[in-house]
């Protein structure tokens, strides 16, 4: 049994420092207005170290992974 | 609240990230007793990047860059002082004085006061600006608004940010650099020119191998004097010619100072229980042998992580699997550095003409790879961490590239044989 974990953007916050698609790039994208864009909203157990180091490395806390 | 009535426990002097990321992991990593932060500005810790762009163009206010409020102090246990500067340290007795009379006691002590801008060595009057505080950026913003000609004194990132955000506000600015190109001591010559390609295709007048003599106008700026007697008019000046550490309040104190507070290589100064962590730490770096100060933010932030770590349980964190990021956003693009620069100087590896984009990497002696350059391309700097992480060979860089580079989530069809 796996849980799901979601990860959210509040887009307000966002700088676009780009942090979190260096730590997890299958999962974060800068889109045109160079805010994050979250290309793929459910981790893989796998992927879920790196997803949260990515939304840790926020600078501004802009990120969020709720399960 | 009386400050005396801190006793003991871990006091951050310092309200940027380094401290506060010290005070918040030292919380989450068991540190049971009371945590203070203690910052000299009026209002509580926010980011600072924003301070040479969104908040000089109006994007961003105090409210989008708080990091965390009031509810989630409480709910951390952090007492934040406010609008207090601590002024010496007294280790024999683990105090901390401040500006009002108050002291704070301590059992840890950790140091993270920044920095303060340098100025230039003639009178300066009123219309010349330096940026290191919220307070600083929104008095530039405000005088940005009203200003026609603006003159920004270094093109470090710090300056080349602020004219771009000066062109954004509808200034026409020129930017005055003492070396050739802007950022090429640091960076190396690629990226001193793309920035001053970039800079120029956006309307900046850069002045480089120039050096200023002084300020013209009576009591508010009129204009900078440049060494060669040029004479430019300018309502606004910025000076962004550098930082110092602020290590006053701690002259005399026991502490080692060198161009900030000297400290081993896990942020421990010569005083048990007293550690430094930010832009004012000069830490050991085993790799070169050597101590250095950093002034950008991941390293702030892991320092402090590091730091609040140890404090709480005297563990020490494996400093590898950080690697050091920086970033700059100049006229909508992103120029980034992941890992560290090389003395061999940037290595182009992906170019793109039509974009003005390119990326490269700094190798070590043996071709590995130890830092990755982006300029304008976010995507190809996003998929190089293994790169850095593993110090992959030269050998093994084209793939990465070509694999960041090539169209993302989109499946292509197989061509159609014929």
């Amino acid at each position: 049994m796996t849980t799901v974990a979601t990860i959210s953007a509040d887009i307000g916050k966002c700088q676009g420092y780009a942090n979190c698609m260096v730590q997890a790039p299958d999962h974060f994208d800068l889109d045109d207005d160079g805010k994050v864009e979250i290309v793929n909203d459910a981790p893989s157990d796998i992927e879920l170290d790196e997803v949260r180091a990515a939304v840790d490395s926020c600078p501004v806390r802009a990120l969020a992974l709720s399960s | 609240m009386s400050a005396d009535a801190h006793a003991a426990g871990l006091l951050v002097v310092g309200g940027g990230i380094a401290g506060l990321r010290t005070a918040e992991e030292a919380r989450s990593a068991g540190y049971s007793g009371t945590i203070t932060i203690l910052s000299e500005e009026s209002v509580l810790p926010y980011d600072r990047p924003p301070l040479s762009k969104s908040i000089l163009t109006g994007k961003s206010s105090l409210e989008t860059i708080t990091l965390l409020n009031a509810e989630q102090y409480a709910d951390l246990r952090v007492d934040v002082l406010c609008g207090r500067r601590a002024t010496s340290l007294d280790v024999a007795s683990n105090t901390v004085h401040l500006d009002d009379g108050g002291d704070v006691s301590y059992d840890h002590l950790v140091i993270a006061t920044g920095n303060s801008a340098s100025k230039l060595p003639f009178a300066t009057p009123a219309g010349v600006h330096t940026v290191r505080s919220l307070r600083d950026s929104e008095a530039l913003r405000r005088a940005l608004a009203d200003a026609r000609e603006v003159v920004v004194i270094g093109a470090g990132f710090l300056g080349a940010e602020i004219a771009a955000s000066g062109v954004e506000s509808g200034c026409a600015v020129t930017l005055v650099e003492a070396e050739s190109l802007p950022l090429s001591r640091v960076m190396g010559p690629d990226v001193g020119a793309a920035i001053a390609r970039l800079h120029a295709t956006n309307g900046v007048q850069l002045r480089c191998d120039t050096s200023v003599a002084g300020f013209r106008g009576e009591g508010t700026v009129s204009g900078v004097e440049l060494a060669d007697g040029d004479i430019l008019p300018a309502d606004v000046v910025v000076v962004a010619v550098g930082a110092r550490p602020n290590t006053h309040w701690l002259e005399g104190s026991g502490l080692r100072l060198d161009d900030g507070v000297v400290c081993d290589a896990h942020g421990r100064t010569n005083v048990a229980g007293v550690y430094a962590v930010g832009d004012v730490a000069r830490w050991h770096d085993p790799d070169t042998g050597s101590h250095a100060r950093h002034e950008d933010w991941t390293t702030a932030a892991a320092q402090g992580r590091s730091v609040g770590r140890l404090v709480a349980s005297g563990e020490i964190e494996d400093g590898r699997a950080s690697i050091p990021y920086f970033w700059s956003d100049q006229f909508g693009v992103k120029i980034q550095l992941l890992g560290s620069l090389t003395s061999r100087g940037l290595r182009i590896v992906h170019e793109n003409p039509d974009a003005g984009t390119f990326a490269g990497v700094y190798l070590d002696d043996g071709d590995r790879v130890r830092g990755v350059l982006t300029f304008g391309e976010p995507r190809v700097l996003a998929r190089c961490r293994p790169l850095v992480l593993t110090r992959a060979h030269l050998d093994d860089v084209a793939s990465v590239i070509a694999a960041a580079t090539s169209p993302r989530r989109v499946v292509e069809p197989a061509p159609a044989t014929s």
